[in-house]
């Protein structure tokens, strides 16, 4: 029975490696399908790809919104063009109603004192027989001088700047802006000055609206 | 065989029609945004050009008024000559336009009001002049 028992010993071990050997074939078996399961995954990408629907849509969509903004910013620069042109002499001329009398009132000013400063002393003397009127009159000259036609604009232009940050009337806070200036100021010194001379007579927009 | 189509429908007409819209649409968005800007700009140019019109238009009243002054004070203060061209620059300058910027005639007087002007300031021997013009002299006005 010794013997025996070495045969069975023997099976035993036989069967075992039937078992691995098994073991690996169904490694082997299962391997495949995985491959199987990759090559279906590359199919649905290749699918999607060759399909092109939702990609192919999407790309004609994106054509089309960007023809209509084309035609659409056309049109808008055509318009803007067009309003521009339609507008611009209403704007001038609010604008120019705006600043022709201010501006006119300077000239006043720069004219009259630079006219006066200009006479021979003869006769400088017989509008102003007072000396110290003369002297008033020169240094007033002087100081209108110092104001250059761009300085002058430049101070015009920055008043109204301040007035249109204003919530009044803007008739209101253009007349209260230039009263500010210095424009203002020396337009205010001519008049006191040719109060005191009661023969020059100076245009009624100059002392009208001080 | 080919077959003639029935009409002339143009297959692209559809398309035409809705780039036409699209750009009617912006026309009318930009025409409406242009108005507020243009008249904005307008108002700007209009604003130098007032201000520079009326300072010349100014300055040669200032004159006048002094010279008319003068005269009414002694009346051969200046020639005969030079007092009748000093009644034709009141009347140019009674005739410019100041409130109508439009008027066509404006640059016309203008033109010959800086002409009898200079003839004035010739004949009286000054150097006066409006100094606002970009060409002019820089010269002080001397004292004569």
């Amino acid at each position: 029975m010794a013997g025996s028992e070495d045969l069975s010993g023997l099976t035993a071990s036989l069967g075992e490696l039937h078992v691995e050997s098994s073991a690996l074939k169904d490694s082997e078996i299962s391997h495949p399908g995985n491959a199987f399961d990759d090559d279906a995954i590359a199919d649905d990408d290749v699918w999607d790809d060759v399909s092109d629907s939702p990609g192919h849509g999407s790309t004609l969509d994106r054509e089309w919104a960007h023809r209509q903004n084309q035609f659409h910013k056309m049109g808008y620069r055509d318009g803007i063009a067009e309003g521009q042109k339609d507008i611009a002499q209403e704007g001038f001329n609010v604008g120019f109603g705006q600043s022709v009398h201010v501006g006119y009132k300077w000239g006043l000013v720069r004219g009259i004192t630079s006219a006066l400063a200009s006479l021979p002393d003869n006769l400088k003397e017989k509008m102003f027989p007072n000396v110290q009127c003369r002297g008033q009159l020169q240094d007033l000259n002087n100081s209108v001088q110092e104001i250059s036609a761009e300085d002058a604009l430049q101070m015009f232009h920055e008043s109204i700047l301040r007035s249109s940050h204003s919530s009044e009337e803007p008739d209101a806070t253009l007349k209260r802006a230039t009263d500010s200036s210095r424009l203002q100021s020396l337009s205010k010194d001519l008049v006191i000055l040719l109060h005191e001379c009661p023969d020059v007579k100076v245009s009624e927009e100059l002392t009208g609206d001080s | 065989m080919d077959q003639k189509p029935k009409d002339d429908f143009d297959f692209l007409e559809p398309s035409v029609l809705l780039d036409e819209t699209h750009y009617q649409t912006g026309f009318k968005n930009g025409y409406s945004e242009g108005l507020v800007s243009g008249k904005e700009e307008g108002r700007q140019v209009g604003l130098k050009n007032g201000f520079q019109v009326g300072e010349e238009l100014g300055f040669y009243q200032g004159c006048l008024d002094v010279w008319t002054s003068l005269v009414s004070i002694d009346q051969d203060a200046f020639s005969a000559r030079v007092r009748k061209n000093i009644e034709q620059l009141a009347a140019l300058l009674r005739s410019y336009p100041l409130s109508n910027p439009e008027d066509e005639q404006v640059q016309d007087i203008m033109e010959k009001i800086r002409l009898k002007f200079r003839v004035i300031t010739a004949s009286l021997g000054t150097k006066l002049e409006y100094q606002g013009r970009p060409t002019s002299s820089k010269q002080d006005v001397e004292d004569l």
